[in-house]
């Protein structure tokens, strides 16, 4: 396989299928919150493996910490208790083999798009005609040709969003961190990014870590589920999603299998959340 | 007005206007009406500015409700207007003064940014720099003319330097705020792709100031021109704000009315030059979701 640029994928498969590529081991986060003088459990005890190559969307109530996991993988909060590693290695701060997606976007809004796609290149002192080449070729991998020389003021959330992937698939990570990326773009354009994210992570063979509140995008995206009970978060399950790709087409979501899986994710999430409303957390 | 320009505006009026074969029959009025409605804004600022010009000139020349010595007419503060202009004092008074002001904004405001930048960027530099810069900020800085025309004469000198005092306080003290309120999560997102200090700082932190900065010009260019004004007033023997003063003096009140004319003009004309250089700056446009 080769990504969008045409090179061969440096990483496809250079760890063994048995080797995972992101090992959360007995993790727990604790973030200090100074006005109440408080401390703040956000994930306890938690102990996930991803192997490269796989997709797998994490599920779970408001504040169970699925973007503290996140910001622990990407090097941005360190570890209270337990571990992570990456590629063997333990997370010791950012790095270019691990990019994210922000729910927010986070474009600079005085860079152009594709300034903006540049960043993560720029950050570390990557130019170069092959570089310009690779930057112009993600655009175009997530539609946005045509578009270099916008601003993101000029653009729709859905087309910020693709500016916000494309600066991620551009430094070639070995994983895509997604926070709720899709989250705050509306109902239908949603579907759309659902799909296209599918086809280009086909394409480019990319891990995915992708954290959601919604069911059916994890049913439309995942290899697994991994679902979180809140405050403090744990790992509650772990669910291998064996439906056919592609999924956004009507006969798989009308499938007896997807219902299936759809229930059995949303009576988990349901319970988790009955529980926090009779506990006040949420 | 073209005959284009004509249709361009009927065309971009909708449905409600006349079709478009009857642009020749078009009168004066209609003309006007299609005038008021593109720009009321500016149509309605004009006439207001006409009729309180001719409310007073007949209020002071035909009622002379207050003595003409305190409020002169428009009429003769337009003409010391152009006797001023004609003999030349208006010109050379004008020079000065702008000289001084141009000298001093430039000084002031790259100062200021680069004061408020470093300021904001080092924690410990703002800790102890921060009280001093309101302190001087909240004092009145005129105090400190007597003391500079005494150190330094009746130079141009004090008074560019009041007008550095002037202008530098309203650009640190947005410049700081502008680094201070560097939005979350672009920080998170810069530090992701690897981005060290520095690099936050410089990639990150700067470029989201500008529009603060911009604010902070635009305060202390207005700022500036009362510190120019004030600085001739006091201890110079040229400038519009002596020129003004001696005016009175000599109870000549229509050319002081005639610079106090040219002050305002003068002022707005900068206020809308830094009104206008933001827009060409996309992140002052709205720019979140």
């Amino acid at each position: 396989m080769t990504d969008a640029v045409g090179r061969p994928l440096e990483h496809e498969r250079a760890v063994d299928a048995g080797t995972p590529l992101i090992e959360a081991d007995r993790l727990s986060i604790e973030y200090e919150k100074t006005r109440e003088r408080t401390r703040l459990l956000a994930l306890y005890d938690f102990t996930l493996t991803v192997p490269a190559g796989e997709f797998l969307v994490i599920v779970g109530p408001s504040g169970c910490g699925k973007t503290t996991f996140l910001s622990a993988v990407a090097g941005l909060v360190a570890p209270t208790s337990g571990s992570v590693h990456f590629e063997g290695a333990p997370v010791r701060g950012p790095g270019p083999d691990r990019a994210m997606v922000f729910q927010d976007y986070a474009l600079m809004p005085w860079r152009t798009v594709e300034k903006n796609v540049r960043f993560g290149l720029e950050m570390a002192g990557r130019r170069g005609p092959r570089h310009n080449d690779a930057v112009q070729s993600y655009i175009e991998l997530v539609g946005l040709a045509g578009f270099e020389k916008s601003y993101p003021h000029e653009l729709s959330g859905g087309m910020r969003q693709r500016v916000g992937l494309a600066r991620a698939l551009v430094v070639d990570p070995k994983v895509l961190l997604m926070d709720e990326p899709f989250a705050a773009v509306d109902a239908m354009t949603r579907e759309i990014m659902q799909g296209e994210l599918a086809r280009i992570i086909q394409e480019t063979g990319k891990t995915v870590v992708f954290v959601t509140h919604s069911i059916d995008e994890a049913l439309t995206l995942a290899d697994r589920i991994a679902v979180i009970t809140s405050r403090p978060g744990r790992l509650q399950e772990i669910i291998q999603v064996d439906l056919p790709r592609p999924r956004y087409e009507k006969d798989v979501k009308a499938s007896p299998r997807y219902q299936e899986l759809r229930e059995h994710v949303w009576g988990l999430l349901q319970q988790e959340v009955s529980q926090n409303l009779r506990s006040g957390v949420e | 007005m073209t005959r284009d320009a004509d249709v361009d505006t009927r065309s971009a009026a909708g449905p409600l206007s006349p079709p478009v074969q009857r642009v020749s029959k078009d009168g004066p009025r209609q003309r006007f009406g299609r005038l008021l409605r593109s720009a009321p804004g500016v149509v309605l600022l004009v006439v207001s500015l006409v009729v309180l010009i001719a409310v007073w000139q007949y209020a002071q020349t035909r009622i002379r409700a207050v003595p003409p010595l305190y409020l002169p007419p428009p009429s003769a503060i337009w003409h010391a207007l152009l006797e001023n202009f004609r003999n030349g004092q208006f010109q050379q008074n004008i020079a000065f003064s702008l000289q001084n002001y141009g000298v001093g904004l430039a000084i002031g405001a790259s100062a200021g940014v680069a004061i408020g930048l470093v300021t904001g960027g080092i924690r410990k530099v703002n800790i102890i720099l921060t009280p001093y810069i309101w302190a001087l900020y909240s004092t009145p800085n005129i105090a400190f003319q007597p003391i500079l025309i005494v150190a330094l004469g009746f130079t141009p000198l004090p008074k560019i330097i009041m007008i550095i005092l002037g202008v530098i306080f309203p650009i640190i003290v947005n410049t700081i705020a502008g680094v201070e309120k560097v939005d979350g999560s672009l920080l998170r997102a810069a530090r992701v792709f690897g981005a060290n200090r520095l690099q936050l700082y410089l990639k990150v932190a700067v470029p989201y100031t500008v529009p603060f900065i911009m604010t902070g010009l635009r305060l202390g260019a207005t700022r500036g021109l009362l510190y120019m004004y004030i600085s001739e007033i006091y201890g110079s023997t040229n400038g519009l704000g002596y020129m003004v003063l001696q005016a009175t003096h000599r109870f000549q009140t229509p050319t002081a009315f005639a610079g106090v004319v040219l002050l305002v003009v003068m002022s707005i004309l900068i206020v809308q030059v830094l009104q206008i250089v933001p827009r060409f700056l996309p992140h002052t446009r709205e720019a979140k979701i």
